[in-house]
């Protein structure tokens, strides 16, 4: 997938364990390895058919299906901390297989049959890359937060995780100081945030 | 703070009120870290023990089982597998245009295990009870493979059409 221009590139080294790493580890029969790649990629990987518009059941179907390919050709991906643009390709491409109602999974060999396949399908609006680039920046943003200290995390989870907005007041409550502390608290959350995304 | 500075907080901030991403089920979620056994406990091949079942008994829909009278016949299939010393009780009952698939493994505890049904590229988990049963519904017509896996054990029944 390319990166539009004027995108904001955040980076993935924030990450303890390296996805090349984990794939490693993987290779060697470490289950723990993989728990963490699940847990990693799980919220990212399901949203992809769910933005897409497909059902909880059907985006649970291509949750598994993407995992179960990573599975079966973990030995053989050449570039393993390109994982994360793999395994959403995929999850893409399985979307797509459903969204354009063939029966079960079609897996193609290598991520050059996928975008072959994917330049053939007229109508791609569903899944255009501004989405995909916006889920895997939510997904790295995710990551950075839970690197920050727990107020910090409480901090900008109650603020901007939300359907609604927690007010100062609930988030001063929540944390035990003052309403008037929360906004410069948040200013410098945000700041380390930011400063983990970069790397 | 610079204007980039600026803007690339405001991205951040907008990423996150845009964020509307849930975790799988939890049932996928299970089944996709219980994808990994097979592999991760192939170095140590004495420590799982693999079992492929054989059918011993198949009952059709609507037909007694011997010396039962005909009025016990119902519209479910009934199958008695058996792998080493487990035995597989499953029974095929349909529900509209799918079925029903229920069964209980007998012999191994297999209790919080992952019981799975593949066809055609398509899987489907459900978790065994502390009774050893389990129940998957809506199941399409298909020719599926069954396995039910635990850290020790796995028993798999390589060809079963449901129909």
């Amino acid at each position: 997938m390319r990166r539009k221009a004027g995108t904001i590139q955040f980076s993935a080294r924030q990450l303890e364990r390296s996805d090349a790493e984990l794939v490693r580890s993987c290779r060697k029969g470490d289950q723990a390895a993989w728990d963490l790649l699940v847990e990693r990629y799980q919220r990212l990987i399901y949203a992809v058919p769910r933005r897409a518009g497909l059902s909880e059941e059907q985006a649970a179907d291509v949750f598994q299906e993407v995992f179960l390919t990573l599975l079966q050709k973990i030995d053989e991906i050449e570039q393993p901390d390109k994982i994360r643009s793999w395994m959403v390709t995929t999850a893409k491409f399985k979307t797509w297989g459903i969204i354009r109602g063939s029966k079960g999974f079609y897996s193609p060999e290598t991520e050059e049959e996928m975008e072959a396949e994917m330049a053939s399908i007229v109508d791609k609006s569903p899944l255009a890359d501004e989405l995909l680039v916006e889920l895997e920046e939510q997904h790295l943003i995710r990551a950075a937060l839970e690197k920050l200290e727990e107020r910090c995390r409480t901090i900008l989870s109650m603020i901007y995780l939300r359907d609604t907005a927690a007010s100062y007041l609930e988030v001063g409550a929540a944390i035990g100081v003052g309403e008037t502390s929360i906004s410069p608290m948040r200013s410098r959350c945000l700041k380390k945030l930011e400063k983990i995304l970069s790397g | 703070m610079s204007d980039s500075n600026e803007k690339r907080l405001e991205h951040i901030v907008r990423r996150m009120q845009q964020d509307t991403a849930v975790d799988p089920p939890a049932e996928a979620r299970l089944f996709v870290k219980n994808l990994f056994r097979s592999r991760a406990v192939e170095p140590k091949t004495s420590a799982i023990r693999r079992l492929v079942a054989a059918i011993t008994m198949e009952l059709a829909p609507n037909k007694a089982a011997f010396g039962e009278r005909s009025g016990s016949a119902s519209a479910v299939r009934q199958m008695l597998f058996e792998a080493g010393d487990a035995a597989i009780d499953l029974r095929i009952e349909p529900v509209g245009k799918s079925f029903r698939v229920r069964g209980q493994v007998l012999g191994i505890e297999f209790s919080g295990a992952a019981a799975t049904l593949t066809a055609s590229g398509r899987v489907t988990i459900t978790e065994v009870n502390d009774s050893g049963g389990f129940v998957f519904e809506k199941v399409p017509a298909d020719e599926y493979a069954f396995a039910i896996s635990s850290p020790t054990d796995e028993i798999s029944i390589e060809s079963l059409t449901i129909k």
